[in-house]
């Protein structure tokens, strides 16, 4: 009888127990996107001071893709990393910035004082960020040369990241080029 | 004495990182003053994303007045809203769930079916995006769990019964025996 119940308590809670060692493995907030591996969805947008910046114009080269907001904390965190990025690789990646539900007076106001790292591009109703499947910022996506999400940051980039993904996709680009 | 000493301490490291802080110097106000989408037919001419080529052809006809407003809710109900705990954008008053809704009332009055516009939402967020989970692969375990528990809670109902109904007659009989063999001594 004794054996019975520790059997049948073994067969319930077990499966249970995989499932949850599965479960805390992952980070619950972090959603794969569907979009890595596929092309990037086009836009067209204005930035800041009306010039319009058409993402299909700049295929050929690796373009970083951040959707972010002055409201966002990790945001900030991550600003000096881009800051940093954007120097680094002057004329071999470009920056954008897509303003994610937030004033783009504030925009201005905080990449006068901090600085600026790109062009902040205004999304009208949300629907760039809808058409990555941004679920809140900060978010990055690292389009390579041809135009196909590479990969994605979920919350502030990392160092690590941002570094090797920027190589892996010069290095694409050297050797799509050379 | 030791708070004294700490004191000077603690303000130093608390003005370190006031100085650290990216925004330490001027502030700028943290308010989330939140743009609100546009209204249907408010956005600029030829500025935006490109979505057709993604959904093809609309498949239906396109939508208008009540008719679309049903199908706006339908939609809506159905997808979750990403910034908010299991909540859909129909039940949501978030900027995202907004700009979803008004992204289906977008699509819907362009002829696209209810079908392609929740397909659309699925492909750019994932599944993740559906409130009610596809009944495919890993996701039968959802659908299949409550219907296993409750049948296997059944079965050991019923065969905890049957042992104590079993155990239970043995007893009597052992009870009964022993008042025979009492009373014919």
């Amino acid at each position: 009888m004794n054996r019975k119940v520790l059997l049948v308590g073994l067969g319930i809670s077990l499966p249970l127990l995989v499932l949850l060692g599965f479960g805390f493995r992952h980070d619950p907030q972090i959603v794969e996107s569907p979009l890595v591996g596929k092309p990037a969805p086009n836009f067209r947008l204005a930035d800041l001071d009306g010039n319009i910046v058409d993402l299909a114009e700049l295929r050929g080269r690796p373009v970083i893709v951040n959707f972010w907001a002055t409201y966002c904390v990790p945001c900030w965190a991550e600003h000096p990393l881009l800051l940093e990025g954007s120097r680094r690789w002057q004329g071999e990646i470009h920056f954008l910035g897509v303003i994610f539900q937030d004033d783009p007076d504030l925009i201005a106001q905080f990449t006068a004082e901090y600085g600026r790292w790109g062009p902040s591009l205004i999304d009208e109703g949300g629907r760039v960020a809808i058409a990555y499947g941004v679920y809140g910022p900060p978010e990055t996506f690292f389009i390579g040369r041809d135009g196909v999400i590479v990969d994605k940051a979920i919350g502030a980039v990392a160092p690590e990241q941002l570094l090797s993904v920027a190589n892996r996709m010069l290095a694409q680009s050297a050797a799509a080029t050379g | 004495m030791r708070r004294a000493t700490a004191l000077p301490g603690l303000l130093a490291l608390l003005a370190a990182l006031a100085l650290a802080a990216p925004g330490s110097a001027q502030e700028p106000d943290m308010t989330p003053r939140v743009a609100l989408p546009p209204a249907e037919g408010e956005y600029r001419p030829g500025l935006g994303v490109e979505t057709s080529h993604e959904l093809g052809d609309p498949l239906g006809r396109p939508l208008s007045g009540d008719e679309l407003d049903r199908a706006v809710a339908e939609v809506a109900a159905d997808i979750r809203c990403p910034k908010c705990q299991a909540l859909s954008i129909a039940d949501s008053g978030a900027a995202s769930a907004q700009a979803m809704r008004a992204e289906a009332r977008s699509l819907l009055s362009q002829g696209y079916t209810r079908e392609q516009v929740v397909g659309y939402f699925e492909q750019r967020y994932g599944e993740f995006v559906l409130l009610e989970p596809r009944a495919r692969g890993l996701n039968l375990i959802v659908w299949a769990a409550p219907a296993g528990i409750v049948l296997v809670g059944g079965l050991l109902v019923v065969l905890r019964l049957r042992q104590r109904r079993r155990s239970g007659d043995e007893g009597l009989d052992t009870y009964l025996r022993q008042v025979e063999q009492e009373t014919t001594t």
